[in-house]
């Protein structure tokens, strides 16, 4: 019985973490999200994507506890080549490399959340 | 690289604490789903520590979970015996009263050459020295066999031999085993006593076994 204890007790901090984890990568992505849509070519500075750049460095070594590399790659690379097409927002890889970015970030969180097509 | 080094201690670490929380029972593999959890924690341990892109907690989270499912499953049925038959099988009689039972054998798709060559694994020799043969629910076959091919025992030979029970080791290399000790219900005080009648001191001893009638055996370390 006591590792039956045990065993429950530490499925019941899985679980505590496992939320508190889904809640953070929720955070992390909504405000990355809100910041990337609130570039706007006619409003743009490099500043506002060194500030995005500046959070996911921060936030990326508690994201890569259970995000996939591939997709926290993938979000580095598009906010890099925001960043380098920063003086032309027109440019469609600009504009390319901001909608990757927003995709990745609602794969990510999508990837939280209990659904049928996640499970499947 | 190093962080396959770091990850390989960290699974290693965790396996060693599952299979400890889980039990003997996972490690002699007693029922089908003892053997399934083994298989799957074994597969699913290996693949952060090859592959760097996945996350560690791709590991962590199942293996948590198999053990958790593991230790509730076993727990519920004992207090529920009847679930049992849900999702193990039951042992098998093969051979009843040194009759094969046929029927059975097609049951659990044994051919006759395969039991045969079971049987003389376990010493039976021929079919006459069998009473029963039980196809375990580990896979493994037990035979039992008839009184007359069985050894003689003192009972059989009306003699009375004194029970000596098993060895408890006391110390190993030096250190003494508190828990063995206990169970003979001695102390670290009659223990030193005991050992310099040997003539020597616990750093020189290498094995000090009792059984329970009392008789000791000592193993000095070997001189380098």
């Amino acid at each position: 019985m006591k590792s039956f204890a045990a065993s429950l007790i530490l499925f019941a901090i899985m679980i505590t973490a496992l939320t508190i984890n889904g809640i953070y990568i929720n955070n992390v992505t909504d405000t990355l999200k809100q910041s990337t849509l609130s570039i706007t070519h006619n409003d743009l500075s490099p500043e506002q994507i060194e500030t995005i750049h500046r959070y996911w460095q921060k936030n990326i070594d508690i994201i890569s506890i259970s995000v996939n590399f591939h997709e926290t790659e993938s979000i580095t690379e598009s906010i890099l080549s925001m960043k380098a097409y920063a003086n032309i927002p027109d440019s469609p890889e600009f504009q390319y490399a901001k909608s990757k970015l927003l995709e990745t970030l609602d794969k990510i969180s999508l990837g939280e959340k209990i659904s049928i097509s996640n499970i499947l | 690289m190093i962080t396959i080094l770091f990850r390989t201690f960290i699974i290693y670490t965790i396996l060693v604490a599952a299979m400890r929380l889980m039990g003997k029972r996972q490690i002699g593999e007693l029922e089908i789903s003892d053997l399934v959890t083994t298989l799957l924690i074994s597969e699913i341990a290996s693949l952060p520590i090859e592959n760097r892109d996945i996350p560690i907690s791709f590991a962590i989270i199942p293996i948590i979970t198999i053990v958790t499912i593991e230790v509730a499953t076993s727990v519920v049925l004992m207090k529920f015996p009847n679930l049992k038959s849900l999702i193990s099988t039951r042992p098998s009689t093969l051979i009843k009263n040194g009759k094969i039972d046929q029927k059975e054998l097609r049951k659990v798709r044994i051919s006759a050459e395969e039991l045969i060559s079971e049987l003389r694994q376990q010493g039976a020799d021929t079919m006459d020295d069998i009473n029963y043969a039980i196809l375990e629910q580990n896979g493994k076959i037990t035979v039992v066999k008839n009184a007359d091919s069985s050894p003689v025992t003192a009972t059989d030979l009306g003699i009375k031999i004194q029970e000596r029970g098993i060895m408890h080791i006391l110390v190993s290399n030096g250190y003494i085993n508190y828990h063995n000790l206990g169970t003979l219900g001695k102390d670290q005080n009659w223990l030193i006593k005991k050992i310099s009648k040997e003539n020597c001191t616990l750093k020189d001893i290498f094995l000090y076994m009792m059984d329970d009638s009392g008789k000791s055996f000592c193993i000095k370390k070997e001189k380098k």
